[in-house]
């Protein structure tokens, strides 16, 4: 096919989208499976509402990849100032729900600005990072810039009030600043400085978000309240069994037993579904996925594409890990959607971005070649 | 690869590639702790998913199933038990109760006494249920309908009336001790309840449900439904209008007797059937806890005791059969004093001279049956006591059977067969003593008793049904006959004249014990069990029955004096509720006349119909009946009948399907013989001629 014999094509990651496209179908299919009982039905609101997301973020996948990342990186600034503002306007006029001001309506969808700052961090960063005058690691005071950079957005997002991800938009920019290369000096000083302020943020902590944390180490304490969810997941992965409920008989999603079951707990709701091997299938999935990502960061041949795909690679890795992590009770209950999987279209979209920046450089880094 | 990376640096990007070369150096290792970190935490992710889903998996996905699986308990309703006929001798009904959820009442002290009045319970008690912090309690359970609707007429908030299934029994006392009685949950605690309470209770989680997060249940088509929800109905032998008889006559000579406690039972010696199984004093059911615990066994089948001469025919039968002694053999009887061993055997005074075995049985005497016992070999009279079903447990389907007590033969005492010969030093139970009976009234054959007829289930679909189950020969026809003989004769002219009828010839046997002393371990002087067993009628046995009462203390202690009556009374009004004929002519005019079309009114509606389907087929096959089935399938066809033998049919002489219609008036000839009779015949050594 000529178009296979495209300069851009020779390089493009067919792998990588490969593995979305599967994700991504084995996650409506199981979104289906996932609903209460009376929702199971075809083509409910939820899974149509997903279809229409999927569609609006390859969309923006291919909208990304249609531009040369340099291009994008140029015009960092504004879009990060853009979503930053967003983020203002969300905090101080948005919709409410379950006490958090997250959300921005656009009628039938909305959408967290929260959610896309990654990305946006990302862009600013690898600008920022690429665009440098020494050649040698950063030090302390060089890093004033990127951090403040990085903090603003997140205190931000942690006022809206959004912890899980302002800590994952903490994560991206402090995983890029660490790729680039600091100092020792630098990198033990931030490290102490993130080991501290977990204490100190302890206290500031809302009451149901300490909780969360408590309930992390000891399930059973309340067994009802705050420690449900977890456990409910629990009872959900491990009910799976070795070879599931099968397809839509997962008792704890479909009769509504798992909270959050089609968004943070959907792992756990396919697991139940398709047991351990279905997970193990999943899960080799994700890992594929992040491979070929590292792959590409790897072989990226320019600064600013390293940087970006880092960063990129480290939303996806972040929100893979988090997510199962918490899901089987290894990490305490922040809100992370599981890749392609969750329902919720900002981030798919924040998502399929990461996967269209990371494709964007794999298919561009013999630009100059040829 | 770096130099071919080199070829070209874009202009812009010079700035960058001196760094880019200095991290490229790193970069090996930076993304080796990365692939690191990715790879540890996959293997954790992998380990924890193990874990859970394939170790923790079970206990996980109980715990899932706990969540959203309930079974809902309810009391479906409990089976139904019924007599022979039909007629319901136990069922269950709801009754409202008067219940409250304490924190709904507003005005408790108005509410408490409003109660008061109409439940009479007391303002006191009626408060401390009101302040309760809990949100059900039992004001009283078991109203009248009068006190249910006053409450509902209150239209207090937080009183609801709740109907609780209660058993009812509706003939109160009637068969008690067999029935048993149930709990306040439904569940059966004594006799036949207790036992069948599987079948009858039914199956109480009889509903399986799914309930959401939200604690709602959901109702799936077709999900969760058991098909057998109430309980299954049994349905026994007993006769009710024999039973109420049995209790009426049973009753009456206990308090004339003033025994302590008695019981009779009545058994179709042909099938092994229970047709009434009456205990005394008796308690009511339905209250069962106003009566103490030790009426509410049934001593018919649960207490054993020593038999006395009731004994004796066993004995007899055994000797006879062993070649031991002939029925005209004579025995001094010594005149009522004859030591043995240390021992003094006395027979009731004045005592007697030389009797036959015969009048041995007849007259009852000790001695005459001490000196045929000590004949035996000793392991031979021990097989024999096995044989007639002693020491071993009926298998009747009744509560709590007890084996009786056979001593092992090394701890029998020299006089052992001497005694247990006239029933000392042996225990049995009723049933095990009517059993034994039956095999001498049917022809020699032991069946297994039974009080269960048939199980059904709501559906109407039989799970269980008893089938009548011979065990094994006693006695050849020959013996048999001797020792019916014998046993006509003690009613006749011996000890049981009482239980004389004068139509019909009954056979029995008298029997006075002594009893011993728990405390002491030997014999009271002055209290007896005194028994009396019988059958009726003499050719073809229909009835058997046992009547023991335990310490009579007015009247008389014999046997033949308190209980021989309680046969008689019985069997004079079995013979109406039965239908039974004293002979073969009267069986030839009772057929003659349905033939007629004239006598059928008072029979067994169910019997006549079938009776007159096979009419219409032609002879009904009559094969392996009992003699009274054969009648009953043969009534209305206009024949005359003429018997041979007893047991079970093995002959008709009009063969089955032949069309009636030249037959009418005929004699048809029918032979029965007991079900392993040619055994009998072509066996052998059975039977011995008297040496």
């Amino acid at each position: 096919m000529k178009i296979l014999d495209n300069k851009y094509a020779k390089n493009f990651d067919f792998i990588m989208l490969l593995v979305v496209i599967i994700i991504s179908a084995m996650g409506i299919f199981n979104l289906y499976g996932s609903l209460s009982l009376s929702r199971q039905f075809f083509l409910n609101p939820y899974v149509i509402k997903q279809l229409v997301w999927l569609a609006i973020s390859f969309m923006i996948m291919i909208a990304i990849l249609s531009f040369d990342y340099n291009v994008l990186i140029e015009v960092a600034y504004y879009i990060f100032i853009a979503i930053f503002l967003l983020i203002i306007v969300v905090l101080l006029k948005g919709r409410i729900t379950h006490g958090a001001s997250r959300w921005i309506s656009l009628g039938i969808f909305s959408f967290q600005p929260s959610e896309l700052m990654k990305i946006g961090l990302v862009f600013v960063l690898a600008k920022y990072f690429s665009g440098d005058r020494k050649g040698s690691p950063y030090d302390l005071k060089d890093l004033m810039i990127p951090f403040s950079l990085i903090l603003f957005p997140t205190l931000i997002i942690a006022l809206e009030p959004d912890l899980g991800t302002a800590l994952i938009v903490l994560f991206v920019g402090v995983s890029v600043v660490f790729i680039t290369g600091i100092r020792k000096r630098a990198a033990i000083f931030i490290s102490a400085a993130i080991l501290l302020a977990g204490p100190l943020l302890w206290f500031h902590l809302k009451s149901y978000q300490k909780s969360r944390i408590l309930i992390f180490l000891h399930p059973a304490r309340d067994y009802l309240g705050a420690g449900y969810n977890i456990i409910q997941s629990e009872i959900a992965v491990g009910a799976g069994r070795l070879f599931g409920a099968g397809f839509g008989n997962g008792s704890q999603s479909a009769l509504d037993f798992l909270p959050s079951k089609h968004t943070d707990f959907i792992f756990s709701s396919f697991s139940q579904q398709f047991g351990f091997l279905g997970a193990l299938v999943l899960i080799s999935l994700y890992f594929i996925l992040l491979i070929r990502g590292f792959k590409i960061v790897y072989g990226s041949k320019k600064l600013p594409g390293f940087l970006l795909g880092a960063g990129a690679l480290g939303i996806l890795i972040l929100h893979t890990l988090i997510n199962i992590f918490m899901t089987i009770g290894l990490l305490p209950v922040v809100g992370v959607p599981l890749p392609f999987f969750s329902y919720g279209g900002t981030s798919l979209v924040v998502d399929m971005s990461a996967v269209g920046i990371l494709l964007n450089i794999s298919m561009r880094r013999y630009k100059f070649q040829s | 690869m770096l130099k071919r990376w080199g070829l070209y640096i874009p202009r812009r990007a010079r700035s960058s590639w001196c760094m880019i070369k200095k991290w490229k150096t790193t970069l090996k290792f930076r993304m080796s702790i990365g692939f690191f970190f990715i790879g540890f935490f996959g293997f954790l992710l992998f380990i924890r998913a193990f874990n859970l889903q394939v170790i923790e998996s079970g206990r996980l996905k109980k715990d899932a199933l706990r969540q959203f699986y309930e079974e809902i308990y309810y009391t479906p309703k409990r089976g139904n038990i019924y007599s022979s006929n039909g007629s319901i001798l136990a069922t269950s009904i709801n009754i409202p109760g008067v219940a409250v959820d304490p924190l709904m009442v507003k005005n408790k002290l108005k509410t408490a006494e409003e109660l008061s009045k109409i439940t009479g319970i007391s303002f006191e008690r009626i408060i401390n249920i009101l302040n309760l912090r809990r949100q059900f309690a039992w004001i009283k359970k078991r109203v009248s309908t009068r006190v249910e609707n006053s409450v509902e007429k209150l239209g207090i908030r937080g009183l609801v009336i709740v109907n609780q299934p209660v058993r009812y029994f509706p003939d109160g006392s009637l068969l008690s001790q067999v029935l048993g009685f149930v709990g306040i949950d439904d569940n059966g605690l004594s006799g036949l309840e207790f036992k069948y309470n599987k079948y009858l209770a039914g199956n109480k989680k009889g509903l399986k449900i799914l309930h959401d997060g939200l604690g709602q249940y959901i109702l799936l088509k077709g999900f969760g439904l058991r098909k057998a929800t109430e309980g299954d109905d049994i349905y026994l032998t007993i006769n009710k209008k024999l039973q109420f008889i049995t209790q009426y006559y049973l009753d009456k000579e206990a308090q004339a007797a003033d025994s302590e406690s008695a019981f009779a039972i009545i058994m179709d010696p042909n099938t092994g059937a229970i047709l009434a199984m009456a205990d005394y004093p008796e308690f009511d059911p339905n209250k069962y806890w106003e009566y103490p615990a030790k009426l509410w066994r049934n001593r018919a089948v649960t207490d054993d005791f020593e038999p006395g001469s009731t004994m004796k025919p066993f004995v007899v039968a055994g000797a006879l059969s062993e070649g031991l002694v002939k029925p005209d053999a004579v025995f001094n009887c010594y005149n009522g004093k004859y030591p043995i061993k240390g021992i003094v055997v006395h027979d009731v005074a004045p005592g007697f001279g030389n009797l036959q075995v015969s009048q041995i049985v007849e007259y009852s005497s000790n001695i005459g049956a001490c000196q045929i016992g000590m004949k035996f070999n000793r392991a031979n009279l021990y097989n024999w006591f096995r044989n007639w079903g002693f020491g071993q447990s009926p298998g009747g389907g009744l509560l709590g059977e007890a084996t009786g007590i056979v001593k092992p033969l090394n701890r029998w005492s020299e006089i052992g067969p001497c005694e247990m010969a006239f029933g000392q030093g042996i225990s049995v139970t009723g049933l095990q003593e009517i059993v034994a009976l039956s095999a001498i009234a049917n022809g020699g054959y032991m069946v297994r008793p039974y009080i269960i007829r048939k199980i059904v289930d709501p559906y109407g679909r039989v799970v269980f049904r008893t089938k009548v189950k011979y065990l094994r020969t006693v006695i050849s026809p020959l013996v048999d006959a001797e020792v019916k003989h014998m046993m006509r004769l003690v009613v006749k002219g011996g000890t049981g004249q009482y239980a004389n009828l004068i139509d019909f010839r009954v056979s029995g046997k008298t029997g006075t014990s002594q009893i011993v002393n728990p405390k002491t371990g030997r014999y009271y002087s002055d209290l007896y069990n005194a028994s009396f067993m019988g059958f009726f009628p003499y050719a073809h046995p229909r009835l058997v029955m046992l009547v023991v009462q335990e310490k009579p203390r007015k009247i008389s202690y014999y046997g033949g004096a308190v209980s021989a009556p309680v046969v008689k009374e019985v069997f004079e009004s079995a013979i109406n509720i039965l239908n039974i004929y004293p002979g073969q002519n009267a069986y030839n005019k009772e057929i003659v006349a349905a033939g007629a079309g004239a006598g059928t009114a008072g029979q067994n509606n169910a019997k006549t119909q079938s009776g007159a389907d096979t009419a219409s087929g032609g002879m009904p096959d009559l094969t392996g009946e009992t003699i009274y089935q054969a009648l009953d399938s043969l009534k209305g066809l206009n024949l005359k009948v003429s018997i041979k033998g007893s047991g079970f049919l093995y002959y008709q002489s009009i063969k089955p399907g032949t069309s009636l219609d030249n037959y009418s008036g005929k004699v048809i000839y029918l032979k029965f013989r007991s079900k392993r009779l040619s055994m009998w015949i072509n066996g052998g050594n059975f039977y011995k001629e008297a040496a």
